[in-house]
């Protein structure tokens, strides 16, 4: 199954989105978002609400509690009503974030393992659906800020795994003793996540784990951070556009029915009543593009507009490992002709070895080591894919003050700036 | 090699590096590793370990960074 951008036109609209301001620039589909959130949902078991954990990538709130965007797709409409996606703001700016784009509070579940009184007010007064808590701490400013709104609130609490985050089985129950006291707060379960890009078998350990803490407990509810491993460097050709018809389709959700399955079974051998699963970067990666130009090239370098100040990869190994990358030619040097002849591919034989660097007087800021590039030339493009979660927010945009990318999204085959390119030597002085 | 067994064994105990010929392209190294090892190679080798030996060929086994820290010290 096709992806709505196929190669052709996604050349055509990138280099488009490129030229409007003469800067790099992020591109998010938001049709595959929603096919993709869509099949997670149903891959997932009846008894399971998906979590969308905003730290992947913000930009993407909008459109995922936007009803709208479901317009066209109408088995997407009955599993969103079925079970309203969440939404996790780890921090009071992401949650002040799915406020203004339109988050339903009710669908909140505010996190974060730095939390003020004040934000906790916030959280209350904006009637978030969830809060979580991380500490003895958190549970006191919880109950205080409690007394002075004369409210309460549904809570889950974090168990930790060996790291700042969460807390000990000794400080959990001492915080469920501390929480029963008030009878405003209605603890709903417990919440649990230890890390990123999880193999399997570790994922099968802790849905055991964290079910059987539940069952114990009586909770009704288990809120678990699935870590679902994307696959970032897998099989690919170097620069062809074929990497754009081979990305991973973004209903191809095989690792959630892996999880799924462990899922049911903890059902069946725990009794356990309901499931929050938060995604991130799962629901994220193959939904976003980097666009970037070719300024200069001499031997074996190839310098871009962008680089490391924009661009970050999850397990690159300093640009070692191999993203899927399309290299999107011109034609002639200095991309006049882009708009109209959108790519050419001609078989010049002059295919080497190229190491793709960015913008950064560093010697780290190299994007690809070692990659086989067929006659680049300067006013070609590169466009990263599977870069839709994290990278945005994530890169250093403020070492040596150059242009911050714009940022596009992609409804129904049309392209909108969310975010217009910006200059940080404003905020570096 | 026992040198540079004794520095890749201190960095990642759980590896076998005896054996393994794919640290990079398996993700057994991530890329703080790297970025650690090529200080502690330079400075134990007295090489200078540059942008452009940072490839996969020269990381994915013991016996690949013996030879680039043999090319490297003539």
């Amino acid at each position: 199954m096709l992806d709505i951008i196929n190669a052709m036109k996604l050349s055509k609209t990138v280099v488009a989105l490129h030229k409007r301001h003469s800067a790099p620039a992020y591109l998010f589909d938001c049709d595959a978002l929603t096919r993709r959130v869509a099949a997670i949902q149903s891959a997932l078991p009846r008894n399971c609400t998906l979590c969308y954990a905003v730290k992947a990538n913000p930009f993407l709130v909008r459109n995922l509690f936007n009803s709208n965007s479901f317009v066209d797709n109408a088995s997407a409409a009955d599993t969103a009503r079925a079970h309203p996606l969440k939404a996790e703001a780890c921090s009071r700016g992401e949650l002040e974030l799915c406020l203004a784009d339109g988050v339903p509070s009710a669908q909140i579940v505010f996190s974060g393992v730095m939390k003020t009184g004040d934000d906790i007010r916030r959280a209350m007064e904006a009637g978030v659906g969830t809060i979580t808590l991380e500490s003895i701490e958190q549970a006191r400013m919880l109950l205080e800020q409690s007394a002075i709104t004369k409210s309460g609130t549904s809570v889950i609490l974090r168990l930790g795994s060996g790291s700042q985050f969460g807390m000990s089985e000794t400080d959990y129950e001492e915080c469920l003793k501390l929480l029963s006291a008030n009878p405003a707060i209605n603890m709903m379960g417990v919440h649990y996540f230890t890390g990123t890009q999880k193999r399997i078998a570790k994922t099968k350990e802790e849905v055991a784990m964290i079910s059987a803490f539940a069952r114990r407990h009586n909770f009704d509810l288990v809120e678990y951070g699935a870590g679902a491993y994307y696959e970032y460097y897998g099989k690919q050709e170097h620069g062809s556009e074929q990497n754009a018809l081979n990305a991973q389709d973004a209903a191809d959700v095989d690792e959630i029915k892996r999880i799924a399955s462990l899922i049911e079974s903890a059902n069946d051998t725990q009794d356990i009543k309901s499931w929050v699963i938060e995604l991130g970067r799962y629901i994220a990666a193959p939904v976003g593009y980097y666009i970037t130009r070719i300024m200069d090239v001499k031997e074996q370098y190839v310098i871009c507009d962008g680089g490391i100040n924009h661009v970050n990869y999850y397990g690159s190994m300093v640009g070692m490992k191999k993203p899927r990358v399309i290299h999107v030619k011109t034609g002639n040097g200095d991309g006049e002709s882009a708009a109209t002849s959108g790519v050419v591919q001609e078989a010049t034989g002059g295919v080497q070895k190229y190491t793709v660097c960015g913008s950064l007087c560093t010697f780290n800021d190299v994007l690809l080591r070692s990659m086989e590039l067929d006659s680049p030339a300067v006013g070609d493009y590169l466009v990263f894919c599977d870069i839709g979660a994290y990278s945005v927010t994530e890169s250093m945009y403020l070492f040596l003050s150059h242009t911050a990318p714009a940022v596009y999204e992609m409804c129904g085959g049309k392209a909108t700036i969310r975010r217009q390119p910006m200059e940080t030597y404003m905020l570096n002085h | 090699m026992d040198k540079l067994l004794d520095i890749l064994k201190e960095l990642k105990p759980d590896v076998d590096f005896e054996n393994e010929t794919s640290l990079i392209d398996g993700s057994l190294l991530d890329s703080f590793d790297i970025v650690q090892l090529v200080g502690q190679l330079n400075d134990a080798f007295d090489v200078e370990i540059g942008a452009a030996d940072i490839i996969p060929d020269n990381f994915n086994s013991a016996a690949a960074m013996k030879a680039m820290i043999d090319r490297l010290s003539e």
